[in-house]
């Protein structure tokens, strides 16, 4: 197994424990859950809003971020708390190759709990709506946000043990109250990045004042969010090789 | 183990002769090295070089050990000074692990994986194809082959240090560090630990120990390198250091019949600065242990007393200690 992959392979086991995919695992499905509820009973202009209020009002601004952020900044902030990073570090490995490994463990095993939970939704939100397109929509917009989320979260995890208080501030504070009511801060807010990328892969269909409300002065379209998450996981291994290459080991 | 190949030569190392901070072929060196946290100063100015064998690094608690090995092994970047490691600064040419092994003396271990996954983790960062094989022979080195199986987090100390041990050893380094290895060891791990080292240093390997445990650093070791205060208090040959302590007199113990007979005719030497007897045994004070060396037994011969025992008290690497501490 090539260094890389047995970093990964360790990672995931070490942030990915029984309680942890239990308890998430359970957060995750809590969107899908009340969609199910309410659609037995809703008409499909009801099912349309619940489904847009349950994606892009709770799952991806909110389940997916709590999530992604607790397990990304977990990835090295663990081995330095348990004092496992000299472990790491002393090997011959460049500092870049351990910073983008760290990166794709925290995206996988975040991705495993928030697609999970992407997955059962988008399945009752397409068979309500009857069309799959949902799915694929929310998986994408998912593994968008769990990438952008994890690129700022897992440096930061190194840098400081209140990464996670920091991450609920940045969701609740930054992201909910301020990037939504101050319209020229959305691009600054990864929920609606992932956000964008849904409607603009979304069949028509969704609740459009639920949409406008969430997107803020961004405009739906997966291009352009796929590309502001490359650019911020391509900026967060660049960091966070700086970082290990830099500063103490303790 | 096979031999590592010659080091490199280190630049600004003056040769041995000069000072007994600096070994003879250095493979790790340490140039006016000093490491600050906050207005704490760990490390100062501290200039020594290490080479093929086994060198004790020794110092109370406090007194800068543990910050001098990381910085050496690339874990902390030094203040000021440099640190170099076969010819390559550790913090800015990661390829130099390649030849390094670090046993931290922190826990540094993953409780979940078993000793054998650890060991072989470690060789799979080390870029090894078949790890499975070097963690085998690793985990052999420290006679823990029977209990690799076992998750890490069930392990007693003594056989989590002696994981780390393996995990270090794995890709065979030229240079070897090791931070208060023996910690938590019984004593058959002990003596097992301090055999895998010295078949380390008989075959070339730079090998360096941070221990408070000084019998068994004395046990393996023939060159100390002590630090008080974080600064370098004393290098070389433990009895060339306790030679150099010229304002510490030796304490020699000396078992005779009849004892008071030899003591009266001791005091008059010129090498004795003072005896005190307790029956058979004398308790002799000297400045020149070779005089009194010849002394003594011609003395007794001219007097007819029997000896039974000479015993130097105080150059035991202990004493040694005792003395650059209590000198701070």
């Amino acid at each position: 197994m090539i260094p890389t992959l047995a970093i990964m392979r360790v990672t995931a086991r070490n942030v990915l424990g029984i309680k942890r995919l239990l308890g998430f695992g359970l957060l995750a499905m809590f969107p899908a859950g009340v969609f199910i509820l309410l659609a037995r009973t809703a008409n499909d202009i009801n099912k349309s809003e619940g489904f847009t209020t349950m994606t892009m009002g709770t799952f991806l601004p909110v389940i997916l971020p709590i999530i992604t952020i607790v397990i990304s900044a977990s990835v090295l902030g663990s081995e330095r708390r348990g004092n496992t990073l000299s472990f790491l570090m002393l090997r011959p490995l460049s500092r870049f190759s351990i910073a983008g490994a760290k990166l794709i463990s925290a995206i996988v095993a975040s991705f495993v709990i928030t697609g999970a939970g992407a997955l059962v939704l988008g399945i009752a939100g397409s068979l309500a709506l009857h069309d799959f397109g949902y799915l694929t929509a929310l998986l994408a917009a998912t593994l968008i946000g769990t990438a952008g989320y994890s690129a700022v979260y897992m440096p930061l995890g190194y840098l400081t043990e209140r990464s996670t208080l920091m991450g609920f501030i940045y969701i609740f504070i930054w992201e909910l109250a301020l990037a939504g009511a101050i319209q020229g801060l959305s691009g600054t807010s990864i929920y609606r990045i992932s956000a964008s990328a849904f409607a603009g892969l979304a069949p028509a269909g969704l609740d459009a004042d639920l949409v406008d409300a969430s997107l803020g002065t961004l405009s739906a379209g997966a291009g352009g969010a796929v590309v502001k998450v490359l650019v911020l996981g391509a900026v967060s291994v660049a960091f966070t090789g700086w970082l290990l290459r830099t500063r103490d080991l303790t | 183990m096979t031999a590592p190949p010659p080091p490199p030569p280190l630049a600004n190392i003056p040769p041995p002769a000069a000072n007994p901070a600096y070994a003879a072929n250095p493979t790790i060196a340490a140039d006016s090295v000093s490491k600050f946290f906050g207005q704490k100063v760990a490390v100062s100015s501290v200039s020594v070089s290490f080479g093929p064998g086994i060198t004790g690094l020794l110092g109370p608690n406090g007194a800068g050990k543990t910050t001098l090995l990381r910085m050496l092994s690339g874990m902390l970047v030094p203040s000021e000074g440099s640190v170099t490691v076969l010819g390559r600064d550790p913090r800015q040419e990661h390829e130099v692990y390649r030849d390094v092994g670090l046993v931290p003396e922190e826990a540094s271990i993953y409780p979940s994986m078993t000793g054998r996954e650890y060991v072989e983790y470690a060789a799979t960062l080390a870029g090894f194809t078949k790890p499975r094989l070097a963690a085998s022979r690793a985990l052999g080195e420290v006679a823990l082959e029977a209990d690799a199986d076992r998750s890490l987090g069930g392990y007693s100390k003594g056989m989590r240090q002696r994981a780390k041990v393996a995990a270090a050893l794995v890709h065979e380094p030229t240079v070897l560090i090791l931070d208060e290895p023996l910690n938590g060891t019984d004593p058959v791990q002990r003596a097992h630990l301090i055999t895998a080292f010295k078949r380390l240093a008989d075959s070339g390997h730079t090998v360096i120990v941070s221990s408070h445990v000084l019998q068994e650093v004395e046990r393996m070791v023939t060159r100390v390198i002590a630090m008080v205060d974080g600064r370098l208090a004393a290098a070389g040959d433990i009895h060339a250091i306790r030679r150099a302590m010229s304002d510490i007199p030796y304490r020699v113990t000396v078992t005779a019949e009849p004892a008071r007979a030899l003591a009266r005719e001791l005091m008059g030497e010129v090498a004795v600065d003072g005896v005190t007897i307790e029956g058979n045994s004398l308790s002799i004070q000297t400045n020149d242990l070779v005089g009194l060396g010849t002394a003594v037994p011609s003395l007794a011969q001219r007097l007819g007393v029997h000896l039974t025992s000479f015993s130097p008290d105080d150059e035991s690497l202990e004493s040694v200690f005792r003395y650059l501490v209590a000198g701070r």
